[in-house]
């Protein structure tokens, strides 16, 4: 029974790994609704604060800055959305 | 000239920065920019794209790798950003790491869509870095990815190397089980293992929640 449980949590946490990497399947993402159903302990986002904490501290230390066209474009965007709201 | 360019954006950030921080000591106020986002506050939204453009053009490029991909991509992070704003909570991660998780969730969301292998098949492995750069990052190193850093040296050079792929350069695991001649379960392990380690780290500093039962 116990060895049951210690294999979905396994199972949970793998999908949990794989959806804050590379993504999940539509069957994978139904399966691990499923499995976060039987452990409330963990949830959807368990590694997203993880794997950004990795992408940061790889950064190379010069990036390129947002290109000027894009800040526009972001900008109008925002703007059209704010005043939906 | 373009390096000149890059320092100057990158000194403009800085300041935007450093004003944003200046005016909420001035006026008293508890609020990120962010969260003055969330209020409504059109002021604001100018200033976290300034702030955060630079790093949300960057981890599209690196997770894309395309860039016609990665121009579509960061008018759809930011939007994104827009609608979570008010998810922004500073008592669980600081504002670079929260813009940096919205931005993943939609740039792997959007790799399954283009479903296309990405570039790196052209990067060679070896020449991947095992260890965090030297030198200051671009992005201010947070608790959360100081500690990273941590986690990461602890993990054996296969293990981390897997990580790196998945993680920073967006790699399926399919493609890294490939490129490195290991088994697709051998991979899938040393994401899950290192994701937990890194998790603990921060964990033990109060950044993410400890939970029982990983291994």
């Amino acid at each position: 029974m116990s060895s049951n449980n210690d294999r979905s949590k396994e199972r949970t946490l793998q999908l949990l790994a794989d959806h804050a990497t590379e993504g999940l399947s539509l069957n994978a993402a139904e399966k691990l609704s499923e499995l976060l159903a039987l452990h409330p302990e963990f949830d959807e986002s368990h590694f997203e604060l993880a794997a950004a904490a990795i992408d940061l501290a790889t950064m190379p230390s010069s990036s390129e800055p947002l290109p000027n066209r894009f800040r526009d474009r972001v900008l109008l965007d925002a703007a059209r959305i704010m005043k939906t709201d | 000239m373009e390096q000149r360019e890059t320092g100057s954006r990158n000194l403009r950030r800085r300041v935007v920065l450093e004003q944003s921080f200046a005016r909420t000591a001035e006026h008293g106020l508890n609020e990120s920019v962010l969260q003055r986002v969330a209020a409504g506050d059109t002021g604001a939204v100018a200033e976290c794209v300034d702030a955060f453009g630079g790093l949300v053009w960057s981890l599209a490029r690196r997770i894309l790798n395309r860039p016609s991909e990665a121009e579509d991509a960061v008018q759809e992070v930011f939007i994104a950003l827009w609608k979570n704003a008010s998810r922004f909570d500073p008592s669980i991660a600081s504002e670079t790491t929260f813009v940096a998780m919205i931005a993943r969730r939609r740039l792997i969301d959007l790799q399954r869509r283009n479903v296309r292998r990405p570039e790196g098949d052209a990067v060679a492995v070896e020449d991947l870095p095992l260890s965090a750069p030297e030198g200051p990052s671009q992005f201010e190193l947070k608790d959360e990815a100081a500690k990273a850093v941590a986690a990461l040296e602890q993990l054996k050079p296969e293990q981390r190397n897997v990580l790196r792929l998945a993680v920073c350069q967006g790699w399926p695991h399919q493609l890294i089980a490939d490129r490195l001649g290991l088994p697709l379960g051998t991979v899938k392990t040393h994401v899950r293992r290192g994701l937990i380690k890194v998790r603990e780290e921060l964990a033990a500093e109060g950044i993410a929640p400890s939970k029982e039962g990983e291994r």
